[in-house]
């Protein structure tokens, strides 16, 4: 009898502790219109041109508690758009994306960092025509609600940094026409699952 | 006096009618002045395929969300020696674009830009601020879904030269300002999307020559 009550409080206690885990670690899907990456670069001495991928996917955990979770986005590189078609196709060619050969490129998170319980940055592995580099996002704004409209719960930030595009052997004008130094903007909406 | 241009653009086409008049403007300034004067006048035509006007807004309170009008067109003429000029911008509201279709079929709807009644959004310059020979400020009224209402546009950014790759004189501006789309009779769904509107207009524009040795692009 008591031996079996303690079994009980012993099964008692995993079920909590199994419930509380999954509650603690949250995973989401971003909503592709709403996460389109954007870039900005500098071209000649006179503008910053800025062009955006509208098609990507992205998956995400995140343990506020922990402080931990994981980051995965992959970007379809043939929806590059320069907002010029012409340089759209010059993008997707052989001296910068090269997207018959490299039609995505992905972003791996290795550590999520946090002040208190909000996301506040993200290192990372960006891979980019074949070539793998570390990179650090930036997280602002990250807060989670729900959607008004279809009252699904969901969560927001904006995630920046800036890369030199040579790193990963895009180097192509550089110095000439165009600048090294690529400012990239990812809004994040995401929705819980 | 010479002439501040010669003919630019097809005589029938709005660009080259909205030049025509910004050269008789020039050439007025130019006339009120002392010869000399007349040269600091510099008339610049905006290049529509190196040129944004974007839009920033908060949505549901989560993210900031962008887009831009592909087709944009302008003149700008300025004078930075006597603190003078005028800017005309013209946005073709149709071209909203937001990478998203259904998105920008919503813009484009009577509920916001309402494009088939309102095509086009229009600013004008009323002043112009320099700061010694730098212009900083342009002060003007934007037009947009049949409300005028003043704004103030910060130059964020001016770089003047000439393209490495074609040698054309240029200049190349950032220029923001935020506006509240309600000012426009744009209220739908406010509070769920932002009342606050980021513009940005990347502006790369390139001199008109003033002696007819060949159009810039």
């Amino acid at each position: 009898m008591l031996r079996q009550s303690g079994a009980s409080a012993l099964a008692l206690l995993l079920a909590v502790a199994s419930v509380t885990a999954a509650a603690a670690e949250e995973s989401y899907v971003t909503d592709p219109a709403h996460s389109q990456p954007s870039y900005e670069i500098r071209h000649t001495i006179f503008s910053t041109q800025r062009g955006d991928f509208t098609k990507s996917t992205g998956k995400i955990t995140i343990d506020r508690e922990a402080k931990k979770g994981s980051i995965d986005v992959s970007i379809d590189t043939t929806s590059i758009r320069s907002h010029d078609p012409r340089l759209d196709s010059i993008l997707k060619g052989e001296d910068y994306f090269n997207v018959a050969k490299y039609p995505t490129m992905t972003f791996k998170s290795t550590v999520m960092r946090f002040d208190g319980d909000r996301l506040t940055g993200v290192d990372g592995e960006l891979t980019m025509i074949g070539v793998t580099r570390p990179v650090t996002l930036k997280v602002a704004d990250f807060q989670c609600g729900e959607n008004p409209f279809n009252k699904k719960p969901m969560c927001g930030a904006e995630a920046s940094t800036t890369i030199k595009r040579s790193e990963w052997g895009m180097k192509a004008g550089v110095g000439r026409s165009s600048g090294d130094d690529v400012k990239i903007t990812i809004p994040i909406e995401a929705y819980k699952e | 006096m010479r002439r501040p241009t010669r003919s630019t653009g097809a005589p029938g086409s709005p660009v080259g009618a909205l030049l025509f008049t910004v050269a008789i403007l020039a050439a007025t300034i130019g006339s009120a002045e002392a010869g000399e004067a007349a040269e600091a006048v510099s008339i610049y035509r905006v290049d529509p395929d190196l040129t944004s006007a974007q839009f920033a807004v908060r949505h549901m309170g989560l993210s900031m969300q962008r887009g831009h009008f592909g087709r944009t067109r302008g003149t700008i003429v300025l004078d930075p020696e006597a603190h003078t000029g005028r800017i005309d911008f013209i946005v073709d509201a149709s071209s909203v674009d937001t990478g998203w279709g259904p998105r920008d079929a919503f813009l484009r709807g009577e509920d916001m830009f309402d494009t088939v009644h309102y095509p086009v959004v229009r600013f004008h310059s009323t002043r112009l601020a320099f700061d010694s020979t730098r212009l900083v400020a342009v002060s003007g009224e934007l037009t947009m879904h049949n409300v005028t209402r003043p704004v103030e546009l910060h130059v964020a950014r001016l770089d003047c030269g000439k393209d490495p790759d074609s040698g054309f004189e240029g200049c190349g501006a950032e220029v923001d300002t935020v506006i509240k789309r309600s000012d426009f009779g744009m209220s739908y769904a406010l509070g769920i999307v932002g009342d606050d509107i980021g513009l940005t207009f990347q502006v790369t524009a390139f001199r008109v020559p003033h002696d007819g040795e060949g159009d810039p692009p």
